[in-house]
């Protein structure tokens, strides 16, 4: 069976002389033209670009295409889009889109207008042997409506290959090529948008023999824009990851300003380090609610059928809470406040590079700066690491598990100046400790949130208490697997400190000439 | 997948018209819809504008496999496919009676087409023959368009008998009358009469007399295509809907 095939017109196309050159052989029959609509969606970050997938819209089929040549991937009927991957209908394309897409809220990215004109190619019996569908697109709402896109599809009948041939031969004759091109690449540049324009991740060139300050100014510059970014989508509401990577770049801008130590005036370092805590501060409330909501779920179908309902009262409480909280943090961002640091921050941050030294480590080249902090944060890890065992204290997993991120933003921010495979490997390395610790922490979270649940219930009814009896033993689920990963936690931070790991890092970071740097 | 064949042993009775129009209203409906040519003839070929040339010839369709997918067309409409006819096939019954279950090739032939079409309409000749007994034997229903004239009946009461004396299932058999004129009082009396002596294999629903359905030779288009609002299109599509 043939697949249709796509040759690419030009607007000088002269269809005269193709149709000319057909005429020879057979007649044609133009039919009347259809229009229709496609709607391309993808979430902030571009998750699925970023996958080579895109998701498109279009009558009443949802469909999923690589983006590298448009074939279909899978495809539901549907006639809205939902704002989140849970609201499909059941189906494979929702399975397979939910890992991708997790909490994420699809956005229209653009509209296509596609104008279909059939033609029929015609043997001297007057049978239809091949259809040509001129297809003219355009992005929609856009001020100049060109069209972008000028495709001449040829789709073959059953039993009438050799005429697709011949007509094939025809085509290159007059000069047609056929085209490879991803139609997603040309919608996207038709109507000025930059596919994976945004994401949270460091992706940063610095030279080791740069300043230091200026090298921590590209990292704080960059990490300022994630936040600008991502105002607009808190305050829209749009879904909760927007204000998750706000505070990510807020973490990182602290991160950065305490640990990348003395390269600014410290009344800088002290004004904003206290101004971004005191914002990070004031979004606390909002993301344990949103945590907790996203949660809901899953806590809902830990319990048994008759007792879910007990619960619905309690998070409805929470969707209220989360409203106020919304509103606060909406009043933060359009504070007058929040406008005069960010304008002073991004009026630091954009000033010509100094050629004095305007603090004891302004001057000195990053790469030595960067080499020390590592070295010493990964000392600090492995020191604290080995004196955790499976009785400790919950706090000091809390404590190893911010020194390990501390370690990770340090090798982020600074991976452009070591061997890129290395660097990768010890991230690598170092996110299996992470994970440990993270799950740990999450189990802690929820252990906490499910004993707020307990307090909130009022012991009315024996629902109530049987509702609570359940809970409890959550709890008790939880804890036991508390245990199982306080003990794996040995392990794995042997693994970390391993001599071959160890290798590593002292190979990229350990330096003699560090008294000079404070 | 289903099986229907079109069949008669006489002909001029609409036995190609309802199968070209019927596969029509069945791939109009989504149902992907294949109408084999079974005779050398080749009419229902013509009414599709498709040529009549089987590559291989009876021979080739009697082996089957690849061959019949090499020569499957398609028409101008979604969904339906055409076998079409050859001269050869004047020959098919001779092709056949040298096989070992000389009744059953055509069965075994269909038989892999099941993953690719809902429906396979066979078109027959109009001739009781090795192929008929085929048919007979691979089709799940067999349509019989009936003029309602005195010969028409006899005619069909042979067909009845010779399916009863050969053990095929009468159930299999569905007649509905064809190319009815109800002004003439000869067609009312033998419907009544026919309607009467076979109960349940007779259809309720029927198909006039139309010029416009007699014109289809020379549009060649199914009537149900060109025509869809008219009356013999609605006509057939009622009749679809009692034998889908």
């Amino acid at each position: 069976m043939f697949h249709p095939m796509r040759f690419e017109l030009q607007k000088t196309h002269n269809e005269q002389a193709l149709f000319s050159a057909l005429k020879a052989h057979y007649s044609s029959k133009e039919e009347r033209k259809t229009q229709k609509n496609s709607v391309l969606y993808d979430t902030f970050d571009w998750r699925l670009y970023n996958k080579s997938l895109s998701l498109s819209h279009s009558g009443n089929v949802l469909s999923v295409k690589k983006i590298i040549d448009g074939s279909p991937v899978d495809s539901i009927t549907t006639s809205t889009v939902p704002k989140f991957v849970w609201d499909l209908p059941d189906s494979s394309l929702k399975r397979q889109l939910q890992p991708i897409l997790e909490m994420r809220a699809l956005l229209k990215i653009l509209e296509i207008h596609i104008c279909a004109t059939p033609i029929r190619v015609l043997n001297e019996d007057e049978k239809t042997v091949a259809l040509f569908i001129r297809e003219e697109s355009s992005i929609v709402n856009q001020k100049n409506k060109t069209v972008f896109l000028f495709y001449l599809h040829l789709k073959a009948v059953r039993g009438y290959e050799a005429e697709a041939k011949h007509l094939v031969e025809i085509l290159e004759a007059t000069g047609l090529a056929l085209s490879q091109e991803s139609v997603y690449k040309k919608a996207l540049a038709a109507a000025g948008r930059e596919a994976g324009a945004y994401s949270a991740k460091l992706n940063l060139a610095l030279h080791p023999g740069m300043r230091s300050d200026e090298a921590a100014k590209a990292i704080l510059r960059f990490l300022l824009n994630v936040m600008k970014q991502n105002e607009d989508g808190i305050k829209r509401d749009i879904d909760t990851e927007f204000l998750h990577d706000f505070r990510v770049a807020i973490r990182r801008t602290r991160s950065a300003l305490s640990q990348i130590k003395n390269v600014f005036p410290e009344k800088i370092t002290t004004r904003f380090k206290n101004g971004f805590s005191d914002l990070g501060k004031s979004t606390n409330q909002l993301r344990d609610l949103d945590v907790y909501l996203l949660h809901a779920d899953e806590y809902k179908n830990m319990l048994p059928i008759q007792l879910r309902a007990e619960i619905d009262p309690l998070f409805d409480k929470l969707e209220e809470e989360r409203e106020k909280a919304l509103q606060n943090v909406t009043a933060v961002l359009d504070s007058p406040e929040y406008t005069v640091i960010l304008r002073d921050w991004q009026a630091f941050l954009n000033q010509p590079p100094a050629t004095t030294v305007t603090a004891p480590n302004a001057a000195v080249p990053v790469i030595r700066l960067a080499k020390k902090r590592i070295h010493k944060r990964y000392g600090l890890i492995i020191k604290n690491g080995s004196e955790i065992t499976a009785t400790s204290e919950d706090r000091l997993f809390h404590r190893l598990r911010i020194e390990c991120k501390k370690l990770r933003y340090l090798l982020e921010f600074f991976s452009s100046l070591f061997a890129i495979e290395k660097v990768n490997y010890l991230i690598k390395q170092l996110k299996k400790l992470q994970d440990n610790l993270g799950r740990f922490q999450d189990l802690c979270v929820q252990e906490e949130e499910l004993q707020n649940f307990i307090d909130a219930i009022s012991l009315k009814n024996h629902r109530a208490r049987k509702t609570i009896a359940a809970i409890g033993s959550l709890i008790g689920t939880l804890d036991r697997e508390k245990q199982t990963v306080r003990a794996q936690f040995a392990e794995i931070i042997a693994e970390f400190a391993s001599d071959g790991n160890s290798k590593v890092f002292q190979e990229l970071f350990k330096s003699k000439r560090n008294e000079d740097i404070s | 997948m289903r099986i229907l064949a079109f069949y008669h042993i006489k002909g001029g009775v609409g036995k190609t018209a309802t199968a070209v129009n019927l596969s029509y209203v069945a791939a109009k409906s989504g149902a992907k819809t294949l109408i084999c040519d079974l005779d050398p003839q080749g009419s229902a070929s013509f009414y599709f504008r498709i040529k009549p040339k089987f590559k291989s010839g009876a021979k080739g369709l009697i082996k089957g496999g690849k061959r019949i997918d090499r020569n499957i067309k398609g028409t101008d409409y979604e969904n339906l496919d055409l076998l079409p006819a050859d001269l050869s096939f004047r020959n098919l019954d001779i092709n056949l009676a040298n096989l070992k279950r000389s009744k059953r090739r055509l069965n075994e032939i269909l038989a892999p087409l099941s993953n690719e079409y809902e429906y396979i309409f066979l078109d027959c000749p109009p001739n009781i023959t090795i192929v008929s007994e085929n048919v007979f034997d691979a089709a799940d229903s067999i349509i019989v368009p009936v003029i309602p004239t005195t010969l028409s009946q006899k005619t069909f009461e042979q067909l009845y008998a010779f399916f009863k004396a050969k053990k095929y299932r009468t159930k299999k058999l569905s007649a509905f009358f064809s190319m009815v004129e109800t002004r003439k009082k000869l067609h009312q009396e033998t419907m009544v009469t026919l309607s009467e002596k076979f109960g349940k294999t007779i259809l309720n629903s029927r198909i006039p007399y139309l010029s416009q359905i007699e014109r289809m030779g020379v549009i060649r288009k199914p009537v149900t295509a060109a025509f869809p609002r008219s009356k013999a299109a609605q006509k057939y599509r009622v009749l679809w809907k009692e034998i889908e």
